[in-house]
């Protein structure tokens, strides 16, 4: 129905212009008593605040916090009000406090204020009413009485110090009340419907007056009911519900702010769809991010983030490192809390409640460094970030003082008498101001450190004016990294077209790190405080070093253009075209010559999927398109003609715009511009634009309607597989591109992180082994430990097998590739072993096959207990992998077949021919091997017959054995750690093959080997690491070394071979099966030692030990 | 015969066919000019130009509306109230005169706006078709000019407007703030559309458009026209037009802190024989460097790294004849004081009053370098040295420290 025009209601406007201003602010806690008296009565108030706020504007706060300012009886600072319609008289009128509101909204500032209403004071009119009223009246229920104090006895008490029941006895009432807080402060009636009427009526009247946000205090504890623990329950939910509603009938640009003490998974139905709160403070965090510090290692964090889950497009989390209260531990376990009490709060005194009464300086014994870390952090973390009043200067406390009183003290602004807070006679201060030494107001006040460019008052200034250039760090999203250094922790935001990596050492020692930064090949890191560029990222890890509790944020730009590029890319002559509308003609039309022959050229050169980068392109042309409907975007055929006369083809989405989308373009994505436009309506772009939603929504309607367009010359097909429903979920919710991380051949687009949506761009004819395997698993048998695949897109060509342009998976929750989480452990194993001594035995040469001595696994089994249980579990899924794999099956891709004679004569061959150029190429590369490697490499090309007549093993055996699909390209890294399981990912099989040996059947005992080999660089190459730390340790810990990698392949091995002992799929000959297993392990190692020669000498060590440890 | 109407309080007439280009001046005419710009914009409409045109004529407060009846029929004459100038500096014009306008664009649905001042050498038809075609025709939302100046002349935009903005925004602009231009509707009612509290500010429309992604062109334009302020007092003049710019600086600090490199705008037309030099005399504006450097020390060491003073220094101690202030130098002296403008570590206009002398000494080394016989081979885009430094100042910026080289 229609609403007529008397009808319609003008919503009241906050001062912010922005809905979402308060995703970008920075908020000021700050208590009105506590921070500038102006009449010298003691006690601070809205005039004195006034006088400040050009202090508080310079210092780049957008929004103030006030703590409760209405009159009271102040038996809680103020939390226990007794009107809330009013100022109380020592702070000012009613009249101050709007002509304050007036003024922080014109030096542009939002302000938030309190409303306390789970509870009053017992002196509040309603409360005096209440205990004097009859029972069962209105009057009465405007509070929680009881006949006993026996009601709702699974609530926990709160402040454990002070209150021993939530129920306190009234003599006047003659009934017990309800109190979640102190006994003086009765909690309100929720199911009486007068009383939210009443606070809606309390804040209308605030809102009315421009008040911008309110924080609601104790907000978990609205309501009560027996039988639960009356913390967060549905019916406090509505009550928060119809606060939402009634604020956004009525205001607009207005925010409400949770105050719920929560783990993360609590506080989200506070957000609910985004239509309760606005934002609610992350509680949980702020105790670990003091843990993390101290403990240097920062599981702590990644692991209160990783139990954070996502919220609502409009909400944000409140971020803060201290308050008002104690540094609350509530929101952690016992252990951590008394970690926490021994790490922060060695007086006693220091403590109260659950929690330590400190300000953030004293808590970190004033270590600047450490100040400035943890603020890096407060302002680069996903959230909006709350500073305390005084902590910008370093303020102390005082803990002689009751309560949370001590850090509650006044600001500390000049070092004249009482610290320039107020003339009063210091008798008279509400609260003594600090005096002592190191904290006192004479060492510690603003006037100085604003004198001071050193000061941390300017450090804070000058971070909170750079996080404020940066939208990413209030609306960007938030991912980990996992350098195996622990004690560094690194993060990634991203969002608003801005990328910034964080990086912060949370030791007290310099530490180096290795980043995995492939994804963002060819970007260049930006040092974001200096404006200073660091070296561009490439394949390889990128180091840093970070000195104690040094920190970095860097901006990830792209690339600066070299000048051939940048002539080609921004040069004012791009291609010409008649008309804007139909672009397409630079694939055909008159000057074509210069697409081809330069710009599309350049730009494929640029991308990290164009794997031949070290050809020279004669020619790039697009020879096949087709417009999705719904976008500008073409997917695009395109034809690369090299110097040496070969063809490869390669597949594209690419766009054209024009005018501000063309700038936008040339801002964020340079790297993926193919060239200038231009055209009577204006100049252009055309780009890449595969990782863009139009076009991943055009690719995900293609398979899910399972549509086929015609291009010009074929077509593009998508399927969608019986599953395809269940992994999507709800059709109506949009699926937000989230990353796209581009590889050597293809681009993957993480949709929401509920699918990945995988783009081969290296066309080859017929399927991709990736899609081909995928899909066999999930549809024709009952392995179900790899990603579950939806669906896939075709290119197909007349007279040429259908080419796999795109596959769907959907996304596996994981805690970490395989790789990543083992060399993990293996850090921790090092650190464990190596203060203890190795065993006396010895740990002879190593055989693949065979059965690990007990002792040895015992051993093992005290110092890498986890790694052993991994390893069993994968080596159970391996085997279910392989099993799924060679079931029987009509399908002759598929269908297993003996492994013959001739099988094992032609591998024998081929391992031969490998064996011997890799050993052509140590003999070439044995000059140019680091010093410490060429009596390693000399050793092993002494051994070079004894290897290779390893292989020879193979000649002449009769064998009874299986070969079928494999997975090709086995190893740690094509895992994921799913909680305690395995996931096994990505089957295209080895890049370096052609598509169609990467389809062939062979020996699953192919892949076994490559795992084999996988542990063993996990084990020395962690070793590598730990002892580029710590040099001295190499010969103490590589008997540590061996005895992980033997125990651990034994575990694998074991439960592999018990899997699949029922099937006829292995060797049946012990024999055979050895002699097989090491030619692969050998092949393997001889495999990679080549690779590494070639692109890691400072790695060869691990393959040249591989090989002079196995049986010879 | 067009009809007339009430139009924002003026006399007004009107025409019932849709104009493309709506033609207004940035001061009220002399009774005399008004008859010659009706001819000239009679010559405008036509075969090359637009169908239909519209002249926007503001009044001063009581000032009679202008006769009409030598108004051409395809020009339809509009009358509105003027708006005062608070940068009392000619030409100038402040955010103000937008909204007017862009009410009168929309309801003539006019495609674009040309802005001009009623200087003899502007009126001229095909200096308008030179600034109107690429916004009527070539889909651009801003068109400004590039005059054909002489080199001692508009030496604050070579100084310091145009290597400035062209740095920071990252698109070379000759003239940021040219006194003629044209503009499509669009991009008026985003100048109209500016909050209330900058309507008074002095208007920058390159740095908004550049801004707001809105395309941008020039044309070479055969005009020598400068700013008329050769009667005002220039620390007035910087304390204006430069403060202006260096406050928008500041609010656009987490823009053009993420351009980079720089891109020449689309231009259009071709160059024109630049006009001829004026003889300056060096002495005063040297002395006047000199004075500077001695009684402004204070004011520039707190501007200043001692890298910069100990470089003026030196160049206080040579001689006419040897002076030369190097391009890198000063584009750092004028980075500093939009630090310092932002800072405050001084009143702003005493600030940029200490700068006056600075600029005089560039002055009088650019003079010296045109009487330089081999200047053709050594002078260097000034724009491409203050994009060199501009890390220099964005570094500066984000971490404000003093204790820098």
């Amino acid at each position: 129905m229609s609403r007529s025009l008397s009808e319609t209601v003008v919503r009241k406007a906050g001062s912010a212009a922005d809905p979402l201003w308060y995703k970008d602010a920075i908020i000021y806690e700050l208590h009105v008593k506590a921070f500038q008296d102006s009449n010298n009565d003691g006690i601070g108030d809205f005039p004195g605040l006034m006088q400040r706020l050009n202090y508080l504007q310079d210092l780049g706060v957008t929004c103030l916090w006030l703590l409760p300012f209405f009159p009271s009886p102040f038996r809680d600072d103020g939390y226990d009000i007794s009107d809330y319609e009013n100022v109380n008289p020592a702070y000012g009128t009613l009249q101050d406090f709007q002509a304050f509101l007036n003024a922080a909204h014109e030096r542009g500032m939002q302000v938030m204020i309190e409303l306390v209403v789970n509870h009053t004071s017992d002196q509040h009119p309603w409360f005096q009413r209440a205990r004097n009223a009859p029972p069962g009246s209105p009057e009465r229920d405007f509070y929680v009485w009881s006949d006993n104090d026996q009601r709702y006895r699974d609530a926990r008490i709160i402040f454990t110090d002070t209150e021993k029941s939530n129920w306190t006895w009234d003599p006047v009432a003659k009934a017990y009340f309800w109190h979640r807080f102190f006994s003086h402060q009765p909690d309100l009636n929720y199911d009486n419907p007068q009383v939210l009427d009443e606070v809606l009526r309390i804040m209308r009247y605030w809102l009315d007056m421009g008040v911008d946000a309110l924080r609601i205090d104790a907000i978990p504890y609205l309501v009560e009911r027996d039988g639960t623990n009356c913390e967060n329950l549905p019916e406090t939910h509505e009550v928060i519900k119809r606060i939402r509603a009634e604020i956004d009938a009525g205001y607009a640009n207005r925010t409400i702010l949770a105050e719920a003490n929560q783990w993360p998974s609590d506080v989200l139905p506070y957000f609910a769809d985004g239509d309760e709160c606005h934002m609610a403070f992350h509680f949980p965090l702020m105790p670990r991010i003091y843990m993390a510090l101290r403990q240097e290692d920062r599981m702590p964090v990644t692991d209160i983030m990783a139990q954070t889950p996502d919220i609502p497009a409009n909400c944000q989390w409140g971020l803060f490192l201290r308050n008002h209260d104690e540094l609350t531990l509530e929101m952690v376990t016992d252990d951590e809390r008394d970690y926490m009490y021994l790490a922060y709060s060695a007086d006693p005194r220091m403590r109260v409640n659950i929690g330590i009464r400190r300000r953030l300086a004293p808590l970190l014994d004033n270590n600047r460094r450490r100040i400035e870390l943890l603020n890096s952090l407060l302002f680069s973390f996903p959230g909006t970030p709350i500073l305390y009043y005084g902590d910008e200067i370093g303020m102390g406390d005082n803990i002689y003082l009751g309560d949370r009183n001590g850090v509650r003290t006044p600001m500390q602004w000049t070092a004249d008498r009482n610290a320039g807070f107020s003339r009063a006679n210091p008798a008279k201060l509400f609260s003594p101001v600090i005096m002592d030494p190191v904290w006192g107001y004479e060492a510690v006040n603003v006037e100085a450190q604003q004198d001071d460019p050193s000061s941390l008052l300017i450090w804070m200034r000058n971070m909170i004016a750079l996080r404020k250039l940066f939208r990413v760090f209030g609306r960007g999203t938030l991912r980990f990294l996992h350098p195996a250094n622990r004690k560094i922790l690194a993060y990634l935001r991203q969002g608003e077209g801005e990328q910034v990596l964080c990086v912060a050492n949370l030791s007290r020692f310099a530490q180096p790190v290795q980043l995995d930064l492939q994804e963002f090949e060819g970007m260049l890191p930006v040092e974001m405080i200096g404006y200073v560029e660091f070296p561009v990222i490439t394949k390889q890890p990128y180091p840093l070093t970070l000195a104690p509790y040094g920190f970095l944020w860097l901006e990830l730009q792209p690339a600066p253009l070299s000048d051939e590029q940048d002539g080609e890319v921004t040069a004012l002559d791009g291609i010409r075209v008649r008309d804007a509308e139909n672009w397409e003609e630079v694939f055909y039309g008159e000057e074509r010559g210069q697409f081809e022959t330069s710009l599309l050229p350049a730009f494929l050169r640029r991308q990290k999927w164009f794997g031949n980068k070290a050809r020279n392109i004669q020619s790039a042309s697009v020879v096949d398109w087709v417009e999705f409907e719904s976008t500008k975007a073409i997917l695009a055929v395109i034809e690369v003609e090299f110097e040496d006369g070969k063809k490869d083809t390669y597949l594209s989405s690419i766009t054209c715009v024009f005018g501000r989308e063309a700038a936008a373009v040339r801002e964020s994505s340079a790297n993926l511009i193919i060239s200038s436009l231009w055209s009577p309506q204006g100049e252009g772009v055309l780009y890449d634009s595969s990782g863009e939603q139009a076009v991943a929504e055009a690719l995900l309607e293609l398979i899910e309607m399972e549509k086929e367009v015609r291009s010009k010359k074929g077509l593009f097909r998508g399927s969608a597989t019986p599953g395809y429903e269940g992994i999507r979920g709800d059709r109506s919710d949009i699926l937000v591109p989230q990353r796209c991380v581009s590889e050597q051949d293809s681009t993957s687009i993480y949709l929401a992180d509920k699918m990945v949506l995988k783009l081969f761009r290296h066309r080859h004819a017929g399927p991709n082994p990736a899609a081909e395997v995928g899909r066999y698993l999930s549809e024709k048998t009952n392995f179900r430990n790899s990603a579950p695949f939806a669906g896939f897109i075709d290119h197909v060509v007349l007279g040429e097998e259908p080419s796999t342009f795109a596959m769907l998976q959907g996304v596996v929750a994981n805690e970490g590739d395989g790789w990543q989480w083992t060399m993990e452990e293996l850090e921790r194993y090092y650190e464990r072993c190596a203060t203890a001594p190795f065993p006396e035995e010895q740990l002879g040469s190593w055989y693949v096959d065979s059965v690990v001595p007990e002792s040895w696994m015992n051993l093992s089994k005290d110092y890498a207990g986890l790694s052993l249980d991994a390893a069993e579990v994968l080596g159970r899924r391996t085997a279910e992998l392989h099993l799924a794999l060679a079931q029987e099956t009509d399908d002759p891709d598929f269908a297993p077949e003996p492994f013959t004679a001739n099988d094992l004569e032609l591998l024998r061959k081929e391992l031969e021919q490998n064996g011997s150029k890799a050993f052509a190429v140590l003999r070439d590369s044995l000059p140019k091997l680091p010093d410490e490697f060429i009596e390693l490499g000399a050793l092993v090309l002494s051994r070079r017959t004894m290897i290779l007549d390893r292989l020879k093993n193979l000649r002449g055996q009769e064998i009874q054995a299986v070969k079928a699909r494999i997975h090709g390209n086995f190893h740690l890294g094509k895992t994921l750690r799913v909680k305690t399981d395995f996931f096994i990912l990505d089957f295209e099989g080895e890049p370096a093959r052609s598509m169609e040996e990467r389809r062939m059947k062979q020996s699953p005992l192919q892949d076994v080997a490559s795992m084999l080999r996988s542990f063993s660089y996990a084990a020395y190459g962690s070793l590598m690491k730990y002892t580029s730390r710590h040099a001295e340790a190499y010969a103490t810990l590589e008997p540590w070394t061996k005895l992980w990698e033997r125990t651990v392949s034994g575990a694998f091995l074991s439960a592999y071979r018990a899997k699949m002992a029922a099937s006829s799929i292995l060797p049946s000959d012990e024999v055979v099966y050895s002699a097989l297993l090491e030619s692969y392990v050998t092949d393997k190692a001889l495999y990679e030692l080549v690779y590494e020669l070639n692109n890691r000498p400072s790695w060869v060590r691990i393959p040249l030990l591989g090989l002079l440890l196995l049986r010879t | 015969m067009p009809k007339t109407e009430e139009y924002e309080g003026a006399k007004t007439t009107l025409t019932s066919t849709p104009v493309s280009l709506l033609v207004t001046v940035s001061r009220p005419l002399h009774p005399e000019e008004v008859e010659r710009w009706f001819s000239i914009l009679g010559n405008l409409v036509g075969e090359s130009g637009p169908a239909y045109a519209a002249f926007a004529l503001p009044l001063e407060s009581g000032q009679a509306a202008p006769d009409t009846s030598n108004v051409p029929s395809t020009i339809a004459l509009y009358t509105y109230p003027a708006i005062g100038n608070p940068a009392a500096i000619p030409g100038v014009a402040t955010n103000a005169i937008y909204r007017p306008l862009a009410e009168l664009a929309k309801r003539l649905e006019a495609r674009a706006v040309l802005i001009l001042t009623p200087e003899e050498e502007i009126v001229d038809p095909a200096f308008m078709h030179l600034l109107s075609d690429p916004v009527l025709d070539g889909g651009n939302d801003l068109c400004l000019p590039i005059y054909t100046i002489a080199e001692t002349d508009g030496l604050l935009n070579r100084a310091i407007f145009s290597p400035l903005v062209s740095a920071l925004y990252g698109r070379k602009v000759h003239f940021p703030l040219a006194q003629d231009f044209c503009i499509s509707s669009r991009f008026l009612d985003r100048l109209a559309a500016l909050p209330p509290f900058v309507q008074a500010e002095i208007s920058w429309p390159s740095v908004e458009a550049i801004a707001a992604n809105f395309l941008i062109a020039e044309a070479h334009v055969p005009v020598c026209h400068r700013l008329k302020g050769d009667n005002l007092d220039l620390a007035s003049i910087l304390n204006t037009l430069l403060g202006s710019l260096y406050s928008d600086i500041e609010k656009k600090a987490a823009l053009w802190q993420r351009i980079r490199g720089m891109q020449p705008l689309r231009l259009h037309g071709w160059p024109a024989e630049p006009c001829k030099n004026e003889e300056i005399e060096i002495a005063p504006l040297w002395d006047a460097f000199l004075l500077g450097s001695r009684n402004l020390q204070e004011i520039w060491s707190m501007v200043l790294p001692p890298v910069a003073l100990l470089e003026l220094k030196r160049l206080s101690r040579v001689t006419p004849q040897q002076l030369h202030l190097p391009d890198g130098l000063w584009s750092r002296i004028i980075y500093d004081f939009a630090l310092a403008y932002r800072l405050r570590p001084i009143s702003r206009s005493h600030l940029l009053g200490a700068l006056v002398p600075l600029y005089l000494g560039w002055v009088a080394s650019h003079v010296q370098t045109l009487s330089n016989p081999e200047r053709e081979h050594s002078q260097v885009d000034l724009a491409r040295t203050f994009e060199e430094s501009k890390s220099y100042f964005v570094s500066r910026w984000r971490w404000p420290d003093r204790f820098n080289p």
